[in-house]
């Protein structure tokens, strides 16, 4: 990296050329609202302004929507982090060697990251509605239907569209990583006569360590964001197993109920940072931990 | 790899290029594509079913005038329109030709006189003899003559009686000289009328036609207020702007009683379904061709809600009307024409009661430039 | 021995393929059961998809009469082949095309913009060293990473604030300068050769040339990567229309296709289909550049 020392006036206006717009809408769009919602969780009303401490927090607290909420978006964080990183890994894996039709599989696993979710809503509302072709099918064998949208199940087909929509996504980047692994290592160890268990866990994973955190943050990032979804496929109210923090603070935005708006928003971006904070530290670790 | 590029660009280009021309045409083509129609929203109310029609004046009795002979018209005294008195002269002739058969006949009388004289005159020169025999004939002979003579005193009174009536013809009755269709020098001939008088005595009478549920209320012997154009002067159709004008505000209007005398089916024209109604009237200084308006005031029975006859379509299974449903879609709203089946009340020839089936906010089609079906999308003119 | 582990590799591989081919079909499937149904009649497709016009939450009677009597069925192949829906969809809902316009004008400025700014920021960010700047980039990361909601009660005052409420502005410029622009191509703004600015530096070149001449050639791979990914995720756009945008008619098609599929299934499916056509046209125009994006803002830089 060019390491130059703003040593003249004529270095920091340039500096301020190249980052100016950016910083400007930055502060302006994203830093400026990001405070003002740290003020508003500790005031009763953005119009009145009086200050009262945690009371945001504590009636939030209180709210069981919120509860419900917030446990349901870790809950659905915890659940479909793993399973969507362990299949996309297991692609990545069935993909990274010599394959004919390799591109048109990587290409046929992206297609759902561009195809607008709007657009296919329909169909799955056609496979799980209670009058939907998956009962339709059960009933013809003779099983006992069940409703997918308006039970706990509707939590798992959540599940299912999310891996659905972003396993092209870490697809790519679990590629990049194996492509990043030295093949002469692998071949090396298969000489050495280790079997391909072993093979994966000495010289693949740690291979794919860097890429995987980031797959990760992105995975945890993508399920906050699989509200869109869920408010395409479900609406604004769906089951109380998939109404997750987003629906909170949407229909909170639409009753104006700022003060729990925000303190909701203030607690989501805390928690988000801390992982975030989390995995970086870890990956540091971890790429010391192989360095040193 | 390439071709697959560009193949590409061109599907990207074509794809935004094709819905810019769709976005551009759009209004075109929706307006092509889908049936206009014309809506209404009905008025809740009963219908008036009241009678308000015109009519003129007609005599209930004209008088013909009819010459007597077969002469010259010599002058003409009266014109239409007149109002005449019993006797006054409207017509007179120049009678010159049945002069000159009186003449004749007078002449031939004179010939009958003769040879009846000579008949007598023979017989006194029989009675001297004694043939009784030819006595007797010739006293027949005379007879048969006398009757001659009399049968040519009888064309001769008669034609006499001709000349002395028929050389003026006169009004046979007070009342207004309808019409006169001949002119000095015109030849007339017997039994073939001249002209009409309408006669005051027998009063007058006009027609009106009243249609529907209004026409079927009414019944003979019903009394009408009728409104007379009270104007004197005769009505000419020139003049048909300037009375429709004056119509019935004018200071010189007068109301009358009137009955309803008859009542027949099938009215004019096309409209099969309305009835001519004569009613009579009677009073003084009426004349032909007078507007004359009947009210006749009436409701229906129970209130509805009112529309156009042109909306009201029927089928197998009923009356039915096209409503306009809105949908309110993200994409604004369309229309849709929907069947919805109605019971009809009273109507009239433009309005119909619907007593059930349509809301009183309810739009309905009165015109389509399509035939509908129902469910239809529509646009709204 | 070694004719049976080829044998054995030779079925690994089938096996392999199989598998493949299996989850690639489960991934094809709504999206070729949306196209392929999009040429259905409209007849056909309530026909078909009339199920879900009646509601199954009279949740009463489910446990009563266990077994719905009627279901979706999933038919591939249309009866009649027909382009009915599309010209429904092109020519009867004039107000699709509106609302595709309106999807064009709130994406592509955001695009534009988000490409620019985050080109010129990330040269600073990547080749410029002043204080404080890894602390901002790392805040830049964690905005990118929070969900929308967070900042949206804000967002909003500032935006009615600044008089953009009514118009697209209050969604179009927090696009502009999300983070994720300056993100992505500063991971490729940072995988330039140090040499080159260098050797230009010792030409005489300033920033601004340097940039010109050198930087932007070179993450021209990236600006399109960061042009798709912006448009996939700006195309799909579904909180902030739906929260910012009150009238029906201003909204984009992402908001349009989720009411309609309830009741009109016959103009969704072809309206689906004419909505993803350009994304997914764009992006396998430049799916190498997708791919590199992607895999670039993975990379530890």
């Amino acid at each position: 990296m060019l390491k130059l020392r703003p040593h003249s006036l004529r270095n920091a206006a340039s500096i301020l050329a190249f980052l100016g717009p950016s910083l400007a809408g930055f502060l302006l769009f994203y830093l400026v609202p990001f405070g003002a919602v740290v003020y508003y969780s500790f005031v009763d009303t953005p119009v009145r302004s009086r200050f009262v401490g945690f009371d945001n927090y504590r009636l939030l607290w209180e709210s069981a929507s919120f509860r419900k909420a917030f446990g349901n978006s870790l809950a659905f964080a915890g659940v479909s982090v793993p399973i969507l990183f362990a299949v996309s890994l297991a692609l990545a894996l069935l993909l990274s060697g010599a394959l004919p039709l390799r591109r048109t599989f990587r290409t046929v696993f992206l297609l759902p990251l561009v195809v607008p979710v709007a657009s296919i809503a329909l169909v799955w509302q056609a496979l799980f509605h209670w009058n939907g072709a998956i009962n339709g099918a059960l009933a013809e064998w003779g099983l006992r239907p069940t409703d997918w949208m308006n039970t706990r199940w509707s939590f798992t087909v959540m599940v299912a569209v999310y891996i659905w929509k972003n396993v092209g996504y870490n697809l790519v980047l679990f590629l990049a990583g194996l492509a990043n692994i030295p093949v002469d290592q692998r071949e090396a160890a298969a000489i050495d006569g280790a079997g391909p268990w072993r093979r994966f866990w000495s010289i693949t994973w740690p291979g794919l360590a860097p890429v995987s955190f980031f797959a990760v943050v992105m995975s945890i990032v993508g399920s906050f964001k699989v509200f869109r979804e869920t408010y395409l496929v479900a609406g604004a109210y769906p089951n109380d197993a998939i109404y997750t923090l987003q629906h909170f603070m949407n229909n909170s935005f639409q009753n104006l109920d700022y003060s729990k708006l925000t303190s909701a928003a203030l607690q989501l971006a805390i928690v988000i940072g801390a992982a975030v904070y989390l995995l970086f530290r870890a990956e540091r670790h971890v790429r010391e931990g192989a360095e040193g | 790899m390439h071709r697959r590029k560009i193949a590409l660009r061109w599907a990207i280009g074509v794809f935004f290029g094709s819905l810019l021309v769709l976005t551009f045409l759009s209004n075109t083509i929706q307006s092509l594509t889908l049936p206009k129609v014309a809506v209404e929203t009905p008025d809740t109310g009963s219908l008036d079913l009241s009678v308000d029609a015109e009519g003129y004046l007609q005599p209930a009795y004209t008088a013909q005038l009819i010459p007597l002979g077969s002469w010259t018209v010599s002058e003409v005294k009266a014109r239409k329109g007149d109002r005449v008195k019993k006797g006054d002269s409207i017509v007179t002739f120049d009678t010159t030709t049945t002069q000159r058969s009186l003449e004749d006949e007078q002449a031939r009388r004179k010939q009958e006189q003769i040879r009846l004289e000579q008949l007598q005159d023979a017989l006194k020169l029989l009675m001297r003899g004694d043939d009784q025999d030819a006595i007797e004939r010739q006293k027949r002979d005379m007879e048969s003559q006398q009757l001659s003579l009399d049968m040519e005193q009888r064309k001769v009174e008669e034609l006499e009686r001709q000349i002395s009536d028929g050389q003026v013809l006169r009004a046979p009755t007070d009342g207004v000289v309808e019409s006169l269709n001949v002119e000095a020098g015109a030849n007339v001939s017997p039994g073939q009328p001249v002209g009409t008088i309408a006669s005051d005595a027998s009063g007058y009478q006009f027609v009106i036609s009243a249609s529907g549920d209004a026409g079927d209320a009414l019944s003979i012997g019903d009394k009408v207020t009728v409104q007379v154009d009270g104007a004197d002067a005769p009505q000419t159709q020139t003049a048909a702007g300037v009375r429709g004008k004056k119509a019935l505000s004018g200071p010189d209007v007068r109301q009358l009683q009137g009955t309803i005398s008859t009542i027949e089916e099938g009215g004019d024209g096309a409209d099969s379904d309305a009835k001519r109604v004569t009613v009579d009237i009677s009073g003084t200084d009426l004349s032909p061709g007078l507007k004359a308006t009947a009210y006749i005031p009436r409701q229906s029975q129970s209130p509805g809600l009112k529309i156009s006859t042109d909306a009201l379509k029927s089928d197998d299974n009923g009356t039915y009307v096209f409503a306009v449903t809105d949908k309110e879609g993200p994409l604004g709203s369309s229309y849709f024409a929907e069947k919805a089946y109605v019971t009809t009340g009273e109507q009239t020839d433009d309005t119909v009661l619907i007593l059930n089936g349509l809301g009183p906010d309810e739009r309905v089609v009165t015109d389509a430039s399509e035939p509908l079906s129902d469910g239809d999308r529509v646009r709204l003119e | 021995m070694m004719a049976w582990t080829a044998s054995l590799r030779r079925t690994g591989a089938c096996a392999k393929l199989a598998i493949l081919i299996a989850l690639c079909a489960a991934t094809l499937f709504p999206i070729a059961l949306t196209v392929t149904n999009a040429f259905m009649s409209e007849r056909e497709i309530s026909h078909h998809y009339g199920a879900l016009a009646d509601s199954g939450d009279t949740s009463a009677d489910k446990d009563a009469s266990a077994m719905p009597t009627k279901h979706v069925s999933i038919r591939w192949i249309p009866e009649r082949a027909t382009l009915e829906a599309f010209g429904d969809v092109l020519f009867n809902h004039a107000k699709f095309l509106t609302l595709f316009w309106n999807s064009v004008k709130l994406t592509a400025p955001i695009v534009l913009g988000q490409t620019v700014v985050g080109t010129l920021a990330a040269y600073a960010f990547a080749k410029l060293a002043w204080p404080g700047r890894d602390k901002l980039f790392f805040l830049y990361l964690l905005t990118m990473l929070m969900p929308f909601q967070v900042t949206l009660v804000p967002n909003y005052l500032v935006a009615q604030k600044l008089g953009m409420l009514p118009s697209y502005g209050a969604i179009i410029w927090p696009g502009v300068f999300a983070a994720f622009g300056v993100f992505l191509m500063r991971q490729f703004t940072a995988g330039i050769l140090d040499v080159y600015l260098e050797a230009a530096r010792i030409d005489g070149a300033g920033h601004f040339r340097s940039f010109v001449h050198i930087v932007l050639p070179l993450v021209k791979p990236g600006m399109t990567a960061l042009m798709l990914l912006a448009f996939t995720d700006n195309w799909n756009m579904v909180e902030q229309p739906l929260l910012f945008i009150a009238e029906p008619f201003r909204q984009p098609l992402s908001i349009y296709l989720a009411q309609i599929a309830e009741g009109d299934q016959g103009v969704a499916f072809a309206a689906s289909v004419l909505y993803m056509t350009p994304m997914v046209l764009l992006f396998l125009y430049g799916e190498d550049q997708f791919v590199e994006g992607i895999q670039r803002s993975g990379v530890k830089g």
